[in-house]
């Protein structure tokens, strides 16, 4: 029988480096979550619930270092990322994207357009942005285990 | 445009007789195990420079390992 389980072998040096990048960046996501939860306590009766955390109104010196963070963290991962990981995950990824961008690109004007012909809700950035990060993230898993 | 043939390869058979896993191939090419499982169903046709390593590796030429049955 031909063996498919890992057993002892070494993970190979890109894998490794992949793994630690995907590890950072959920850090990343991590303290930001916190420190927004954090951020919001002294305006919310309670614990901040999660339309308070997506929706409700943030300091602006708070906005501007997750703006800055996010802006130049997230990128700078990703591009190393794109650099280390093997050519599978890659491809993976790139394909994850491509159903990304067709779930904004065909997602954002149907919704815009029914929107103003009176028939749904406005439209809602951060509704789009989890579509297409849900898409992205359920094909690049699909193409990369499946 | 044109079609994209499939592609068999061999590396199935080459890698059960050295009695490697996937898991080692995957670390002797640098590629995930995922990465080989995915060349070895043919759901994957590897690039031109990981074709070339696996042949490197195996010691054979790479139209011995990939075959796109492509014959005139």
């Amino acid at each position: 029988m031909i063996s498919t389980k890992n057993g002892n072998a070494p993970l190979a040096p890109s894998v490794r480096a992949n793994r630690r990048l995907l590890a950072i960046s959920a850090v990343f996501g991590a303290v930001i979550g916190v420190a927004t939860v954090f951020v919001q306590l002294p305006h919310s009766d309670g614990a901040p619930t999660m339309g308070d955390l997506l929706r409700a109104p943030l300091p602006a010196w708070f906005a501007i270092l997750i703006a800055v963070a996010w802006g130049i963290v997230l990128p700078l991962i990703s591009w190393r990322w794109e650099r280390v990981v093997d050519e599978h995950e890659r491809q993976a990824y790139r394909d994850g994207a491509v159903a990304g961008f067709y779930v904004m690109g065909v997602g954002a004007p149907m919704w815009w357009i029914l929107a103003r012909g009176g028939l749904v809700p406005a439209v809602d950035a951060i509704g789009l942005y989890v579509a297409t990060m849900a898409a992205t993230a359920v094909v690049w898993l699909w193409r990369k285990y499946a | 445009m044109a079609e994209e043939a499939d592609m068999k390869n061999r590396l199935k058979v080459l890698r059960a007789e050295r009695n490697w896993s996937q898991a080692e191939l995957a670390g002797r090419l640098d590629v995930s195990r995922q990465a080989v499982n995915a060349i070895e169903t043919g759901k994957y046709d590897p690039s031109l420079p990981l074709a070339f390593r696996i042949g490197r590796l195996f010691e054979r030429p790479i139209e011995e390992i990939f075959d796109d049955e492509h014959h005139d």
